[in-house]
């Protein structure tokens, strides 16, 4: 399945001539994004979420009123404002194609076999193995974070957008999350926007990925309140067009963290022997 | 809506994602914490719903109830004009008989009231002709009803078979209207119609001289002092539209007067034992004198003999009719060419006998239409407006306690067809439940709600559905504005699913 992504800047985002957003690039004025893993690499509030909204069709103006100089975002060749460009179109797109792991874990206030359903509902056979009785809101941070993975990382859609997914998560549910990654890319996935501030240095010192060009974002604020000087912050967008050696190389890192502690640990009794 | 819409919608509710979602949508509604609220809204939704379709179902019942007994009203069929000379009728008659057919309406050939007397014909119409006899008989029919002598004059003559020249006549008089008067006045009664008997003969005999007028008086006098007053055979109310009709006196006294004047033929014994009394107010009288004797040109019985000022009945079978509105109710319509006529006629000195009955017919229709116009756009305004007000307050509802989780379930799954279909139709289904319990209530079940079932209940089906289709349409676009963050050009997931 093809996971080709247009973008052509600068990319505007405004609300109601309140508040805008913009993207322009360092390197020329358009990009292609395809196959491999985009790392998003940027302080806090630098846009990268917002990015990937816009990509993932969560956010922004779609449909043909877009003005000029406002930058377009075409997937496989189907454009955002295109004229029969609507929300319904939008939502068949992320349907068939997208998977966006949100920040925050998040549920439907229905039990955690209620949310496969009615989330992604694909496999009814997979549906058996999520509790009927269990409201997912009342597990753990981490506990949630794994369901939710569970739930919505759907193997059969091209492109992921994964925004902080390790957070909260111990060394063996990341150990977990690799291996879903790297099954998933021998499956039908091709493109994976990830953003993690704890996986900086590591991509950063892994030779596959490479820095591909920089998004120079421009916040407005037009209300009138607080700072009025436009300011800019930077997101780096590194690549790594064959994932499978940083799939594997994570896999094994997180495996070997795994095995690290002392079985007395596991077995209970750690405090009496330490 | 065209073709391919309608058959994704109707594919997409027969799907099963959709009735899981609904499912899931209602779960969520009534978690712990929007239950109460949501109940709260469904509840007075609901329960003013209810209260405000009742209220319609009510009225209807009781104006088409009113309405079926206007329509029903035999008195509204029937006319009495005051005509005050033989000639008066004769131009009466020249001058209008056209237009009354015109309009639908024929004079009453058999019976016209005469001094508060109601004389009028007792038994079967003979006619050669059989379609003059059926009209005839149709005629006369509304008057045998109003005034309750259905039964009573089809025994008038009493035939016992074996007598093939004679035949016994229950010579009666009904007291119409009169129970309660003392014994004067009901004897003075008697003593009038006596004397207009009297009269009637006087005239009917012409020139008779001699022995054969001593025994035509001497029969006529029997004929009159054999008669007896009873009541009528129901017993019951005397209807309001004629209750000034005192007596109700058989026409064929009349007949049998006339007979008597023209028979020559008879041998004078014979005649005079041609009328001879029996036990009570039995009368044995030759067969022959019972038939009806000719009309006049104009087609009304004794038309030429001087009992005037005499009021003259008028048939108008089609008076009143139901007429569907474009409201689709059935209201009543009146004949006003005649009603016009009439009321042209009573100015011109022709009164009616019960002279306010052409007001209180025009009111009374008016009244009946006003409150069943009334009822219905009543109903079509609080129902359109409250089947869209609670109906929007759901959507509402559902969106501002559930824009997160929507949101949430829009960024992985193409729903929002789904879930602009569940919002949309689960009010609508409320809605419908509840009305169509109330509506059969009232139409399967008149009795057990305590109420007496309309005759044409049915007919209030078509304004509710009327109602329920136009809630539905003008409700659809306002549900997906209720839903707009998420149908909209405008997306912003991302950020409503944080609950922003």
């Amino acid at each position: 399945m093809d996971s080709r992504f247009d973008v052509m800047f600068p990319l505007v985002l405004e609300w109601d001539g309140l508040f805008s957003i913009t993207f322009t690039l360092k390197k020329s004025g358009r990009m292609a994004f395809t196959d491999g893993i985009y790392y998003l690499e940027g302080d806090n509030g630098s846009g990268k979420t917002t990015f990937l909204s816009l990509l993932s069709l969560t956010a922004g103006i779609i449909g043909k009123q877009i003005g000029k100089n406002r930058g377009n975002i075409a997937f496989n060749g189907t454009s955002y404002h295109g004229k029969a460009f609507g929300p319904v179109r939008a939502a068949q797109i992320r349907e068939k194609y997208f998977c966006v792991f949100p920040q925050k874990a998040f549920f439907l206030p229905v039990s955690t076999r209620d949310n496969y359903m009615i989330l992604n509902g694909s496999d009814p056979e997979k549906a058996k193995t999520f509790p009927a009785d269990q409201l997912p809101d009342l597990l753990s941070g981490g506990q949630q974070q794994k369901v939710l993975m569970e739930i919505v990382l759907d193997e059969k859609r091209p492109v992921w957008f994964l925004d902080e997914p390790l957070t909260n998560l111990d060394v063996e549910r990341r150990h977990y999350f690799w291996t879903i990654l790297q099954n998933a890319f021998e499956k039908e996935l091709r493109t994976i926007f990830f953003i993690d501030h704890q996986m900086r240095e590591t991509i950063k010192s892994d030779p596959d990925f490479f820095l591909v060009n920089t998004l120079r974002v421009f916040m407005e604020n037009r209300l009138g309140h607080g700072d009025q000087n436009i300011e800019y912050k930077q997101i780096d967008l590194y690549v790594n067009r064959s994932p499978k050696t940083f799939l594997e190389q994570r896999i094994q890192d997180e495996g070997t963290v795994r095995k690290t502690p002392d079985a007395r640990c596991l077995s209970g009794n750690w405090g009496a022997a330490g | 809506m065209t073709f391919k819409p309608t058959l994704i919608f109707l594919k997409m509710l027969l799907g099963k994602d959709f009735w899981k979602l609904m499912a899931i949508c209602l779960k969520m509604l009534f978690r712990k914490s929007t239950r109460r609220r949501f109940i709260c809204l469904v509840g007075v939704f609901l329960f003013t719903m209810a209260f405000n379709t009742w209220g319609y179902i009510r009225q209807f019942n009781e104006s088409e109830i009113r309405r079926a007994e206007v329509l029903s009203e035999k008195a509204f069929q029937v006319f009495f004009l005051r005509l005050r000379t033989n000639s008066e009728y004769m131009r009466f008659a020249r001058s209008y008989q056209k237009a009354l057919a015109n309009l639908g309406a024929g004079i009453i050939e058999s019976a016209f009231i005469y001094q508060n007397n109601l004389f009028i014909h007792f038994g079967p119409i003979h006619h050669e002709n059989k379609d003059l006899k059926e009209t005839a008989g149709k005629k006369i029919d509304p008057l045998y009803r109003i005034f309750g002598i259905k039964g009573v004059v089809h025994d008038y003559a009493l035939d016992d078979g074996n007598d093939k020249l004679k035949v016994k006549v229950n010579n009666i008089v009904i007291n119409h209207n009169g129970k309660g008067l003392t014994r004067e006045i009901a004897r003075s009664r008697e003593v009038d119609l006596k004397r207009d008997l009297a009269d009637a003969a006087d005239i009917i005999r012409g020139n008779k001289s001699g022995r054969r007028l001593m025994v035509f008086n001497e029969l006529a006098l029997r004929i009159r002092e054999t008669v007896s007053i009873v009541s009528t055979e129901s017993g019951g109310e005397t209807n309001p539209y004629v209750s000034r009709v005192a007596l109700i006196v058989p026409m064929n006294l009349l007949h049998l007067l006339t007979n008597l004047a023209r028979d020559n033929t008879t041998d004078i014994i014979d005649f005079s034992e041609s009328v001879e009394p029996e036990n009570g107010s039995i009368l044995r009288v030759e067969k022959r004198y019972l038939k009806v004797p000719a009309k006049d040109p104009f087609g009304v019985m004794y038309g030429n003999i001087d009992l005037y000022p005499r009021y003259l009945s008028v048939h108008m079978p089609v008076l009143l009719s139901s007429k569907w509105h474009w409201l689709l109710y059935k209201g009543l319509e009146i004949n006003d060419g005649f009603m016009d006529l009439i009321e042209r006629l009573h100015f011109k000195g022709h009164y009616l006998f019960s002279y306010e009955k052409s007001q209180i017919i025009r009111e009374r229709i008016e009244k009946i239409n006003t409150d069943i116009r009334a009822n219905h756009i009543h109903f079509y305004l609080t129902d359109l407006l409250m089947s869209i007000a609670f109906p929007f307050m759901v959507s509402l509802f559902a969106f501002v306690h559930l824009k997160s989780e929507f949101a949430f379930m829009l960024m992985f799954k193409n729903r929002i067809r789904e879930l602009l279909a569940v919002f949309w139709l689960l009010p609508l289904l409320m809605m419908l439940t509840m009305k169509s319990g109330l509506l059969a209530a009232q139409l399967f079940l008149p009795q057990a709600v305590g109420e007496i079932g309309a005759p044409d209940a049915w007919a209030m089906v078509l304004p509710m559905t009327l109602s329920f289709l136009a809630v539905s349409a003008f409700f659809y676009p306002v549900n997906r504005w209720c839903f707009s963050p998420f149908t909209g050009n405008r997306l912003n997931l991302a950020l409503l699913h944080k609950g922003k």
